[in-house]
């Protein structure tokens, strides 16, 4: 019995030893810029959330076929979020140390962002929010963290508003005027409601908000609210299935599309496909870029992995709104990383803080953003230590039945109105979580 | 709504080991609490309950007191988890963090872990939490093996499918979930091999 229990305890620790020693060596040979990929192709918001999943891997891909960031290969994994917070929060947990830790995270939910944005101070691992997130982290003597690159949601109102203001023959015509802001019952939804307010009190028009909860498709009450109100125009803050039913909604109850203008997540293929000429005339403000099949980055896509079967989802999706957005979500993270590269040693693995730096002194001239094949999708974006959104333009298109147009110039937000905003709200958020705004000797580091 | 720098009378809850130690002793506290409960008068006038209202009512326990208690009473445990899920784990949450979706969470807990046994809601809780995970590494490597690329939506539809596919079974075969399998394993192994 002693000899049978010797040979049993010396086997596992033999085994345990050699499974210690392989794990250190897997580890040591991966040197690779790690990215995590937070998705969701499940749930409500499926609809949305793949195409951009698709452009974010696949740019990755592209980047690892184009020679890696001056030769550091990338990888990457993916998680499925489901558009819920606490998956969200376990998805970070997760793979925040796998393969030498996450450079960056882009949890593509305003809801998820909130959670993080907790957590990844402490873990030094910065969070990129594109055109989503807290609207106030553009200061980034706040937020030290997070990058709301290319635009932040008080701009999309602003702009929102802007145009409104021009297709009804000037901002002053909207005197007396009733907007209603439908919006998604979530974190998401909420960050339309300062701004639009904040304009209302400028501009003497009434604001209703219309609150639709997750995941959305129970908007009828909604409707004949709006169709006892009538007002002038109605703003769409939805995102997923939300959309599409808004726009089903807004033809039964024989509402003018028209005069519909939806946030730049609600403004996308998926949203209006199926409805085709019923939703002719809806408009949506865009993140600068619309439907971009002509660009130089998608010809590149579908020449170097595409037509080698190596891309991720249909063809036919590459270069649709949400996948270019995808697309160069992928383009500032690994931006981020190539400018931090500058500073900290070239063709070297960056970890999340060195990383950090490089999203903070992001400089992408518009030569630059030409040569990455953006050339006509993207205006230049540069951040600061003050700044980290980087860029304030945006521009709208309207669905004319089979696909999006643009109907207006380049516009900018109004930084005289979103300025003090947003300091007025980092403050604020600073003062409950007891954080000192960073001194300028930080902002060097 | 969020929170930040958690404290207990001053020391801090930031590192994982913390957090657990924190929810570790709640869960003592409670599960003791659960267990003299369910030994106790009250715990046998549910019991009761459960199994024959009305020979129950008849011999003399009051229905509504002991079905109010029980409502009260895991309404209060299920809050202070939620509260340290919240608080604890999420550490940023609106309204649809507790959605429906939850409440069938824990609802499967239960079924799965045994219903009627304390010992059950440990074994469905963690059969719960661990599964994702479990699937989630398990399943692209075993398609690896056989040279299929299973994708994150894969996971997640074969995770709803599990879980369906469980309640049923377990209501069929086995009502008493996990933990009765448990303990018929328990008594089949202290035949042989491991005697006492």
């Amino acid at each position: 019995m002693k000899l049978r229990q010797l040979v049993l305890a010396t086997t596992v620790a033999a085994a345990g030893l050699a499974s210690a020693l392989v794990s250190t060596v897997a580890t040591a040979q991966t040197k690779e810029q790690f990215f995590p990929v937070l998705v969701y192709r499940t749930g409500a918001y499926a609809p949305n959330g793949v195409p951009f999943a698709n452009g974010y891997v696949d740019y990755l891909k592209l980047v690892n076929a184009r020679g890696g960031i001056n030769g550091v290969k990338v990888s990457f994994e993916e998680c499925e979020t489901g558009y819920a917070t606490d998956r969200g929060v376990e998805c970070y947990e997760r793979l925040k140390g796998k393969n030498g830790g996450a450079t960056v995270f882009q949890p593509l939910s305003t809801g998820i962002t909130f959670a993080l944005t907790e957590k990844a101070p402490g873990d030094k691992i910065p969070l990129i929010t594109a055109g989503y997130g807290r609207s106030e982290s553009a200061d980034g003597g706040v937020f030290k963290w997070n990058f709301p690159l290319a635009g932040t949601y008080w701009v999309a109102g602003d702009v929102i508003i802007q145009d409104i203001g021009k297709k009804a023959g000037g901002v002053d015509k909207l005197k007396g005027k009733h907007i209603a802001l439908v919006y998604h019952d979530s974190p998401f939804g909420k960050e339309a409601i300062p701004i639009l307010q904040e304009r209302a009190a400028m501009h003497g028009f009434k604001l209703s908000l219309l609150p639709v909860t997750h995941p959305g498709v129970e908007q009828k009450s909604t409707w004949l609210q709006i169709r006892r109100d009538r007002p002038d125009y109605v703003v769409n803050w939805g995102w997923g299935v939300m959309n599409s039913t808004l726009l089903k909604e807004a033809q039964a109850t024989g509402y003018p599309r028209e005069n519909i203008w939806g946030v730049w997540w609600a403004g996308a293929e998926p949203d209006v496909k199926d409805i085709g000429m019923g939703a002719k005339g809806y408009n949506a403000i865009t993140m600068q870029h619309g439907t971009e099949k002509g660009s130089a980055i998608v010809k590149e896509v579908l020449e170097k992995l595409h037509a080698k079967n190596q891309g991720t989802g249909p063809r036919d999706e590459v270069g649709e709104v949400l996948y270019m957005r995808g697309l160069f979500s992928a383009m500032f993270a690994v931006e981020g990383v190539r400018q931090a590269q500058e500073k900290y040693g070239k063709g070297k693995v960056m970890t999340g803080e060195q990383a950090r730096w490089g999203y903070e002194n992001l400089n992408l001239t518009q030569p630059k953003l030409d040569a990455l094949g953006f050339k006509g999708v993207l205006r230049p974006i540069s951040t600061s230590c003050a700044d980290h959104m980087g860029a304030n333009w945006a521009r709208i298109h309207t669905w004319d039945g089979t696909k999006w147009q643009f109907t207006s110039d380049w516009m900018q937000a109004d930084e005289q109105i979103i300025k003090p905003m947003v300091k007025a709200a980092a403050d604020k958020y600073a003062a409950e979580k007891k954080i000192t705004r960073r001194t300028p000797a930080d902002c060097q580091s | 709504m969020s929170v930040s720098n958690l404290n207990v009378f001053g020391l801090p809850i930031d590192t994982p080991l913390q957090k657990y130690i924190f929810c570790l002793v709640f869960l003592v506290v409670f599960g003791l609490l659960a267990k003299n409960l369910v030994r106790s008068a009250i715990g046998r006038e549910w019991m009761a309950i459960r199994d024959m209202d009305v020979a129950a009512a008849v011999i003399g326990i009051r229905p509504v007191y002991a079905k109010l208690t029980a409502f009260a009473v895991s309404s209060f445990i299920v809050g202070v988890a939620g509260g340290l899920w919240g608080f604890v784990h999420l550490g940023s949450w609106e309204p649809a963090a507790f959605s429906i979706d939850r409440s069938f969470q824990l609802l499967f807990m239960v079924i799965i872990g045994g219903m009627g046994s304390i010992m059950g809601s440990f074994f469905g809780a963690a059969f719960i939490v661990i599964l994702p995970i479990f699937l989630n590494q398990f399943l692209p490597w075993a398609g690896g093996m056989v040279g299929v690329n299973i994708s994150t939506a894969a996971v997640s539809h074969t995770e709803f499918m599990i879980f369906g596919a469980l309640i049923v079974w377990f209501l069929i075969v086995e009502p008493h979930g996990l933990a009765k399998l448990w303990s018929v394993a328990k008594q089949k192994l202290r035949l042989w091999p491991f005697p006492h």
